[in-house]
């Protein structure tokens, strides 16, 4: 479930993209700074998107930018993101999902390198989990959800696409922020899409890999697929308007939530991501492109 | 009250025009059409009201120049488009119209709990299933129940539309892509047919000779 946010860069000016570095290096830096270096592995585009998606509706924000050399780029000083209490919230959300991420992964099956990995990340999860028991606590109740639809081979793709989609909704709207109650509404619709997206983007990239491992996919149930007569190419086929359907409707309600917030920066990256980026994603994932989501940028 | 210029996002010295146009391109991003299905409806239609003040605010200062109003706002009432959709032959039944009222009004569940005590399903009953599901993001089931309801009652109108302004809503997304520059399958970038071209010119130009003069 991470790695798809990304922007669409060819249509981005040259500045939004520095901006877009400098956020991804902050939020990497707040994961180091407190979380501790291990952590740092989990970073993804999506916190990054967080990140600047937060900032954005941050009235009080006091996100500034400072050159700074990194352990990953020792050559040239880089602009960074520092003092934002956006980007330390990105980068503990990170944190927390990949945990559960890890978790979910040791349950299906891939038990060591999801327990080496758990082991390398425990301590910051710790960390984490301390400053937002609550939020874990849901979380971790949502995912739990999740399972068992999964175990029942639940052919409701909206239900169980709305366990994550309640996650993210969860996470979108902290307090920090002040949010009008409106507002709130309206990020927390954004949130609800957006986890919704993210899940269901998931599961058909997922398609063939789940067939082969035997794992559930919400897809393979709602629609019927049986390994020994389907052939995976036309059922792709045959279920993509459905699945462009609710992808595309997900992302067109991110778009009008996102217009009825009241955004003081950030607009240009944003708007590439959720009008450009994201839709760019889900044509390759419908259309079988398998790409590596998490290139650095 | 908010500035009006702020609100429409335009300079104070803005021309007319320029008013004029910020103020249509807002009221086609909040029209009621626009949010129909859609649980924040009703932020919408604030949204929509306070554009509508503002645009009302700067012409009636700016009136001495005889400029006007010309253009009325929509949805001044606030009701909007949803007096529309009550016109499916159903009003009789006080039930279905009951429930129609708690969906327009974004109280979901209580309206899904009173669906689900009736049992005779009706195409009345799957559309309405169908719109709640769609404020309630679950677009699959959303999609289904509307169907089911135009194919026992093929003749109905509004069933008919709605499906289509479901299926219509990835159009106009994609369009406004579009107008953005997005282009499907135009990822594979221009970019990398240059860094292609930069390490061949400077391998040649390693090697002694130059494949691209300039550079």
């Amino acid at each position: 479930m991470f790695g798809y946010i990304h922007p669409l860069k060819p249509e981005m000016k040259v500045k939004d993209y520095e901006k877009f570095r400098a956020y991804y290096c902050g939020v990497c830096h707040s994961i180091s700074k407190r979380t501790g270096q291990s952590a740092r592995l989990a970073l993804t585009y999506d916190a990054c998107f967080y990140a600047i998606f937060l900032d954005a509706l941050y009235m009080d924000s006091e996100t500034s930018f400072e050159t700074f050399r990194c352990i990953r780029h020792p050559v040239n000083k880089r602009p960074m993101a520092v003092n934002s209490s956006c980007t330390d919230y990105a980068a503990d959300v990170n944190v927390i999902l990949a945990w559960y991420n890890l978790m979910d992964k040791y349950i299906d099956g891939d038990r060591a390198k999801a327990k080496t990995a758990m082991t390398v990340m425990k301590r910051g999860f710790e960390r984490c989990r301390k400053r937002y028991s609550k939020l874990c606590d849901q979380v971790s109740k949502r995912l739990d959800d999740l399972h068992h639809l999964e175990q029942e081979k639940s052919t409701n793709i909206d239900l169980v696409s709305e366990t994550f989609a309640d996650i993210i909704k969860n996470i979108a709207c902290p307090d920090f922020l002040n949010l009008t109650e409106q507002s709130k509404e309206a990020v927390q619709w954004l949130g609800y899409n957006l986890g919704k997206w993210l899940y269901l983007i998931d599961a058909f990239d997922d398609l063939e890999q789940d067939v082969e491992k035997k794992q559930y996919n919400p897809f393979l149930t709602r629609y019927g697929y049986n390994p020994d007569l389907s052939n995976m190419e036309e059922f792709k086929k045959e279920i993509r308007p459905q699945a462009e359907f609710i992808l595309v409707n997900c992302l067109d309600q991110i778009t009008k939530a996102y217009g009825l917030i009241d955004v003081t920066r950030n607009q240009e990256i944003i708007e590439n991501i959720i009008y450009m980026g994201m839709l760019n994603k889900t044509d390759q994932v419908l259309q079988g492109v398998k790409k590596n989501n998490e290139k650095s940028v | 009250m908010k500035n009006p210029y702020e609100v429409l996002g335009v300079k104070e010295t803005a021309s007319d025009a320029e008013v004029k146009k910020a103020y249509r391109d807002l009221v086609k991003k909040y029209h009621p059409d626009q949010y129909a299905d859609n649980p924040l409806k009703k932020l919408a239609e604030e949204k929509l009201r306070e554009v509508n003040d503002a645009y009302d605010e700067i012409t009636r200062t700016r009136a001495n120049r005889g400029t006007g109003s010309g253009y009325s706002g929509y949805n001044r009432s606030g009701t909007g488009s949803q007096s529309s959709s009550n016109q499916s032959g159903y009003q009789n039944n006080t039930i279905f119209n009951d429930i129609r009222q708690k969906i327009n009004n974004g109280q979901i569940n209580e309206a899904d709990l009173l669906l689900e005590k009736i049992s005779v399903r009706t195409a009345e009953w799957y559309f309405l299933k169908g719109l709640l599901s769609f404020k309630r993001g679950w677009y699959d089931a959303a999609y289904n129940h509307v169907q089911t309801a135009c194919n026992m009652d093929p003749n109905n109108f509004e069933y008919r539309q709605t499906l289509s302004r479901m299926s219509n809503n990835t159009n106009t997304y994609r369009q406004s892509s579009h107008n953005r520059g997005y282009q499907k399958n135009n990822d594979t970038d221009i970019c990398s047919i240059c860094t292609a071209l930069y390490c061949a010119d400077c391998c040649c130009e390693c090697a002694g000779g130059d494949l691209i003069a300039c550079c």
